[in-house]
């Protein structure tokens, strides 16, 4: 059993213990981390005229760019996308709660996502509604995606291309001075294995003998002998990235002020990271980053020529906000 | 409610003598006499081979039907090397003129010590007042005391020779004479400590032995849920000596937070229970804690892998009895060792440990004031260094606290032979602290105060009555911060949407005074009815309840014959108040109403006396009406009373008492069983959170002899429901994929199969005994599946097993 499966197994039965209920977590999956098919991972709001806010006001135009991760073998993707003032709800999936803001029925096969644009409606035409839905079927191969009238889930019209139902809910402000405003990654300094490690002003190539390694681009050696992932102690590199305390914005009202958290999402198309989340919140030391270990595919699957990896970090404030970095680096055999 | 009567001391308590008759003068032109039976013959108890020159004492109870005979004997404190099956043979060979109401015999039951002892003759001598005493306390009637100086009749040979008892002695034992009362419930099962600590599979934990019973499903991951005929478990309550036990279980089901050797036994009234018992619709099980010994100082000690306890009692004085008991854990000491590395830090590893003092007085004759102090506390802190893969809000400081302390005061009183009183009063604090990270954080502190007082009149023969104040007081102050609380069954627990949290800091004080009236009639002599009502009220939601009961129990078969057979049945309305969320105002709704139900039953009962086998048959039905459920997305007014449910089926018993011809007791249970319920009225029906079709459970213990003792425990169920999930919400808001679910309860688990096997060999040294016992729970390693779990995006799936095999070895030294 794997050390992750070991992990999993014994908070699972912590938590049977103390609450004699199941949990969702078990052996043997692939973890939240690895990027092995397209996948919808984020999205940025950009409300026209306040940028970097998070949080659109009624009669705001909006233009929401979805973030589409790709394997390293890409696969075209077609959507549809409604948007909608939705239901309140406290748990559970929300709904609409009227006709959609915006309606698109299916964009042309892609390995991203175009943006959807859509002005918020008075407020008067909300309804009530404190926030929007938008709802995104999607397929990959290419496929045509619909959604079964009777389920509201999404089929494809291969049966071979996998079917996905996306959310994504936007808060409304509806005080300016109020809003919420996006976190931001772009400026924080990122390190691997100890080494600086800056984004690319293009995309990573198809294959490391396409460019020369720098800190763009850097290089990782797995040695012959290096520990297979499944190993009790597996080979693995770390990796590190600094935090903004500006971020993290306060809420809520002066007498039980309220201060976000930020959850940040790893993503990789190599290998696994070492947990498929981290937080930074009132127990994290400002003045450390944030530091994480991936855990390289086992020498033998490394290809001779190497591999370009892709590393992607999306963070929440699970308020609405979001913010996105990107690394690559190439993954090479030692001797 | 149990049993009834005493007394009168076969060869007389001193301090009664002058009392006594007094009070029979008083007494018996206006109500009738009980007389308890008198040895007349009985075989001389032959010592074990080899053991003729100990001395040993045996307490036994015995059942002595009308002619006189003893039907049924049983050992009430073990002392093995083969004196129990002695003591055992002489009481089948015991003959007695029977107890008698106004003249009529009638059955009885009674205890008597059989005395080995080589220096004398063996005498089989009574049991000592103390315990005599205890059995007055829920009496039918009871029989005046008889004086000392009222011979007993020995019968021709050596058998029973007064003048064997030092004088002494006779002025300072009594004998019990117990009389069967007409139960109160319509189904009463009762596990007596001769068995309570001796069922494998249940670590010696006497809590755990009532899953043999009919009617008790099988929580999941070896839990301490108390699942009683389809009902949820917050349905059913655990009473010690008529106080309502918060916390069953240390770290809710490892084991149970009271001494399993000072119970004396447990009765579990799976529906239909009397009116003396309100604020539930599911089932009540009593747990009965024993008197202290008082002849002389015991104690013991054990000692296992997960924790040690001991014991001590003893007298204080000729009219106080004390016992102490306290038991810790040592998984912290260890549990640094098992955890992975990096997964977390341990701030607090788990640690329990629980203590009862109990302090018995008997000033009187016609009085019993106990006192009582009794806790138990679990407390675990972790921080996790990242968050869960599964759901990023689990992470940072995970803790949980949970305690209870209670003081405890009882008082039993005879007023005369007709009328009799129980007033207990417990007060305390209970607190549970609950917190992962900033997602969840619940601190519940509350000052519960009870008062229990209940009168028994025996109006005439054939009429008693009772009346009862159940009266209880909770301030409780509650801080909670998380997402919206859930119906707690059926509705799979749908994630909470980012961001809406919900924070509650409350104080609430939960006023429920009630009061019962019940009557116990003989309408003829073969048959028996209980009618009660119970009336209720729920300060919290501001609501009244009235329930009527009534159960009645028909003898086909007389007293006297070996085999008995009677039929029972009973109807009657159940109330029960919504759990705290649910009507606290902000997360729940303050204006629902109780919950309700009916339950109706009809059994019978087979029993060979001379064979001590026994075998029930019971069918049910269980309506329940306004049950409090969920509203969609869990918005305002969060719960409703729409919920309506159904419980309908078998339940077959066989058990086999100790004591029998053959070295050997056991029981068999089967339940046949479906539990549905209905969200609201446009909602299809569906299987409860924990239906189980089939609970099969069957459990053989034997006497091997020379100490040693084995037994197995098998258990054949239905797995649990369980919703399965259809689809999947890739939610962009909070990172994680929620699962859409089918229809609720659409599929199930498979069957669950254990063998639970325990061996224990006990070593005689002197005066000390040492048990050496080895428990093992699922010996073949079943992997039963529990449930599902699924990965990231619930595209993969697999089992969750239950608990492998876990053996459990211990050592328990008794003085």
């Amino acid at each position: 059993m794997s050390r992750r499966a070991r992990e999993s197994t014994f908070v699972l039965l912590l938590l049977a213990w103390g609450s004699s209920g199941l949990s969702a977590c078990g052996p043997g999956f692939d973890p939240a981390s690895f990027i092995e098919r397209p996948r919808l991972v984020g999205a940025e709001v950009r409300v026209e005229g306040a940028p970097g806010r998070a949080t659109p006001l009624p009669g705001d135009d909006v233009t929401l760019e979805p973030w589409l991760l790709q394997p390293e073998v890409p696969s075209p993707v077609r959507a549809s996308y409604v948007v909608c003032a939705a239901t309140d709800v406290r748990r559970g999936a929300a709904g609409c709660r009227a006709m959609p803001l915006a309606f698109v029925p299916a964009t042309p096969p892609s390995e991203s996502l175009p943006p959807v644009a859509f002005t918020v409606p008075p407020e008067a035409e909300l309804a009530g509604a404190s926030q929007l839905l938008v709802l995104v079927a999607s397929c990959d191969r290419g496929a045509l995606p619909s959604l079964d009238a009777s389920t509201f889930l999404p089929t494809c019209d291969d049966p071979m291309a996998r079917a996905e139902l996306t959310t994504l809910q936007i808060p409304l402000a509806f005080d300016a001075m109020l809003a919420n405003h996006h976190p931001t990654l772009l400026d924080e300094a990122f390190t691997v294995d100890a080494g600086p490690w800056s984004p690319r002003t293009e995309s990573a190539p198809a294959s490391c003998a396409l460019a020369e390694p720098d800190e763009t681009l850097p290089r990782i050696v797995i040695p012959s002998d290096a520990a297979p992932p499944d190993a009790m102690e597996p080979f693995a590199v770390t990796l590190t990235f600094t935090t903004d305390e500006d971020d993290r914005e306060t809420y809520g009202s002066a007498a039980s002020p309220l201060r976000e958290s930020l959850q940040i999402s790893h993503y990789v198309t190599h290998g696994q990271m070492e947990r498929s989340f981290s937080a930074v919140d009132a127990m994290s030391d400002p003045s450390m980053p944030v530091a994480i270990d991936w855990i390289p595919p086992a020498f033998v699957d490394v290809p001779e020529a190497g591999a370009v990896v892709r590393f992607t970090w999306i963070a929440r404030d699970l308020r609405g906000g979001f913010a996105r970095a990107d690394r690559a680096l190439c993954l090479v055999r030692g001797s | 409610m149990r049993v009834l009567v005493f007394l009168s001391c076969l060869f007389g308590l001193a301090s009664s003598i002058v009392v006594a008759p007094a009070r029979a003068q008083e007494t018996t032109e206006a109500a009738p006499v009980v007389r308890p039976p008198r040895l007349l013959e009985g075989a001389r108890p032959v010592p074990p081979p080899g053991l003729e020159s100990e001395r040993e004492e045996v307490l036994l109870e015995i059942i002595v039907g009308t002619d006189g005979a003893a039907r049924d004997a049983r050992v009430v404190t073990p002392v093995g090397r083969g004196f129990d099956e002695a003591a055992l043979e002489a009481a089948r060979s015991f003959r007695f003129e029977p107890a008698t109401r106004d003249g009529t015999p009638m059955a009885a039951r009674i205890r008597y010590a059989v005395l080995f002892e080589p220096p004398v003759e063996p005498v089989v001598e009574p049991e000592p007042s103390p315990d005599a005493e205890e059995v007055t306390t829920d009496t039918d009637e009871v029989a005046e005391p008889e004086p000392t100086e009222e011979p007993v009749e020995a019968a021709p040979g050596p058998i029973v020779d007064p003048d064997a008892i030092p004088d002494d002695e006779l002025a300072t034992f009594g004998a019990t004479a117990v009389v069967e009362p007409p139960p109160r419930d319509a189904t009463r099962r009762t596990l007596t400590s001769e068995v309570l600590t001796r069922i494998p599979g249940t670590r010696g934990d006497a809590l755990r032995a009532v899953e043999l019973l009919p009617g008790v499903g099988r929580p999941a991951f070896g839990g301490g849920n108390l699942l009683v005929r389809g009902a949820a478990p917050g349905d059913s309550e655990v009473f010690l000596d008529g106080s309502p036990v918060p916390l069953l279980y240390h770290f809710g089901g490892l084991t149970s937070f009271y001494n399993s050797t000072l119970i004396d036994r447990i009765d579990f009234v799976p529906g239909n229970f009397s009116v003396r018992f309100g604020r539930r619709i599911g089932g009540i099980l009593e747990v009965d804690p024993r008197d202290p010994r008082r002849d002389g100082y015991h104690g013991n000690v054990d000692i296992n892998l997960l924790d040690a306890s001991f014991v001590v009692e003893g007298p204080i004085g000729d009219n106080v009895t004390f016992a102490v008991a306290a038991r810790r854990s040592y998984i912290d000491f260890f549990f640094n060792e098992i955890v992975p590395d990096g997964v977390f830090s341990v701030v607090a590893a788990p640690v329990y440990y629980d203590y009862q003092a109990n302090v018995v007085w008997r000033p009187t004759d016609s009085d019993r004031i106990r006192f009582f102090l009794y806790g138990s506390s679990d407390e675990l802190r972790l921080v996790f260094s990242s968050p869960s893969d599964n759901d990023p809000n689990i992470r940072g400081n995970f803790g949980i606290v949970t305690q209870f302390h209670r003081g405890q005061i009882s008082w039993r009183h005879l007023y005369d032979s007709n009328v009799e009183q129980d007033v207990m009063v417990s007060f305390g604090w209970t607190q549970l602290a609950f917190n992962f990270g900033e997602a969840t954080r619940l601190e519940l502190s509350t000052l519960p105060v009870q008062l229990r007082s209940e009168w028994r009149a025996q109006l005439s023969p054939t009429v008693r009555i009772t009346g009862g104040l159940d009266w209880q007081y909770s301030p409780t102050d509650i801080t909670f911060r998380g997402a919206q609380p859930t119906q707690s069954e059926g509705m799979p627990n749908m994630a909470a949407q980012a961001g809406s949290r919900v924070s509650l800091d409350a104080q609430a004080n939960a006023y429920r005074p009630g009061l019962y009236l019940e009557s116990n009639v003989r309408v003829i002599p073969e048959l028996d009815v209980v009618a009660g009502i119970r009336v209720d009220y729920f300060r919290e939601i501001q609501s009244w309840t009235a329930d009527p009961r009534v159960s009645g129990r028909l003898r086909l078969t007389p007293s006297a014959d070996d085999v008995q057979v009677a039929l029972r049945a009973g109807v009657g309305a159940f109330s029960q108040p919504p759990e705290f969320a649910e009507s606290a105002q902000g997360v729940g709704n303050p204006d629902l109403g109780p919950i309700r139900a009916i339950h109706t039953t009809l059994g019978s009962d087979l029993r060979f006396v001379p064979q001590r086998l026994s075998f029930t048959l019971d069918g049910f039905y269980k309506h329940i009406v306004d049950r409090v459920v969920g509203t969609a997305g869990g918005v305002p007014p969060f719960y409703t009373n729409a919920g309506i449910g159904r419980i309908y089926g078998l339940e077959l018993g066989a058990r086999l008492e100790p004591g029998s011809a053959i070295p050997v007791f056991g029981f068999l249970s089967y339940t046949l069983m479906r539990s549905e319920r209905q969200d609201g009225p446009d909602q299809p029906w569906r299987l409860f959170d924990f239906d189980q079709t089939h609970i099969l459970t069957a459990a053989l213990v034997w006497t091997i002899g020379d100490g040693w003792e084995a037994g197995a425990t098998f258990r054949l169920v239905s797995g649990n429901p369980y919703t399965p999930v259809v689809g999947r919400i890739n939610d962009l808001s909070t990172g994680v994929y929620r699962p859409v679910y089918g229809d609720v309860n659409s599929d199930r688990n498979p069957f669950f199969h254990r063998l639970d096997v325990r061996v224990q060999k006990r070593f005689e040294i002197g005066d000390f005994r040492l048990t050496v016992y080895i428990d093992v729970q699922n010996v073949y390693n079943a992997t039963n599946r529990e449930g599902v779990s699924y990965n990231y995006d619930y595209t993969q799936s697999s089992d969750i097993a239950g608990l492998p095999i876990i053996p459990s070895l211990g050592v328990r030294g008794e003085l």
